[in-house]
């Protein structure tokens, strides 16, 4: 069975990458990731991460002095309910998105289509996320 | 919940809040500079006989703005150390980095 590659994503062009001119700069060193700071859940759910309007995917995504325990995570990937459940975390910087490392939550990265939607409840008032994004035109 | 970034009909939001880190302002006005002296050390140096101190005021005067990286700067303030108008503690105070109210 042949599958057309231009058949994917309601045909037409092949998606692509969306373009980064400030990609030499911006992909070495620390500055990779962008930084979200100012959590605050306190056992009430909220966003950490809302990404609406297109495809994108994220290679990439942890939290940060986070303390350590149950984190409720509440993953939507376009529309779906894909996550909703405990995530115990035994460090303060839990890894929740991409393989760097053995303890990766979700070891590949995360795609969508549409929209992206991460929420988490913790009992933490205090709490940063880091994560890289690339939107997919 | 905060808008991180609206590009078109993308839109990323968070209930945190993105970590910007502002550009390091390393040019500040000349009236910003001469308010990083205290008031006895202007009053020092524009009393100052000294003909190395007096060039280093009537160059400052003749600028607009300070370049805190430039050679020239840390020499002058150097200088002024030497000459007993400064601490030596006080060129690291006077060349830290500037803020937006600075330029």
């Amino acid at each position: 069975m042949t599958i057309n590659t231009s058949s994917l994503v309601g045909g037409g062009a092949l998606p692509k990458l969306a373009p980064d001119l400030t990609a030499p700069t911006r992909w070495g060193g620390a500055n990779i990731r962008e930084v979200i700071t100012g959590l605050n859940s306190g056992g009430v759910i909220i966003t950490a991460l809302s990404i609406t309007g297109g495809a994108g995917y994220i290679t990439q995504a942890f939290f940060d002095n986070l303390t350590a325990g149950s984190q409720t995570i509440k993953l939507t990937i376009d529309g779906v309910i894909i996550f909703n459940d405990v995530w115990t975390t035994t460090n303060t910087t839990p890894a929740l998105i991409g393989g760097s490392s053995s303890g990766t939550f979700f070891y590949d990265p995360v795609s969508w289509k549409d929209t992206f939607l991460l929420e988490i409840t913790s009992a933490d008032t205090a709490f940063d996320f880091q994560y890289i994004y690339r939107k997919i035109l | 919940m905060n808008i991180i970034l609206e590009d078109g009909s993308f839109k990323i939001e968070s209930d945190g809040t993105l970590k910007t880190t502002p550009d390091t302002i390393r040019k500040i006005t000349k009236r910003a500079f001469m308010r990083r002296f205290t008031q006895a050390e202007r009053i020092a140096i524009r009393a100052s006989s000294d003909d190395i101190v007096i060039d280093i005021h009537e160059d400052l005067k003749a600028t607009n703005n300070v370049d805190l990286d430039l050679e020239d700067t840390a020499n002058a303030l150097a200088y002024l150390v030497s000459a007993a108008i400064l601490t030596s503690d006080r060129p690291d105070e006077i060349l830290a980095d500037g803020t937006q109210g600075e330029v």
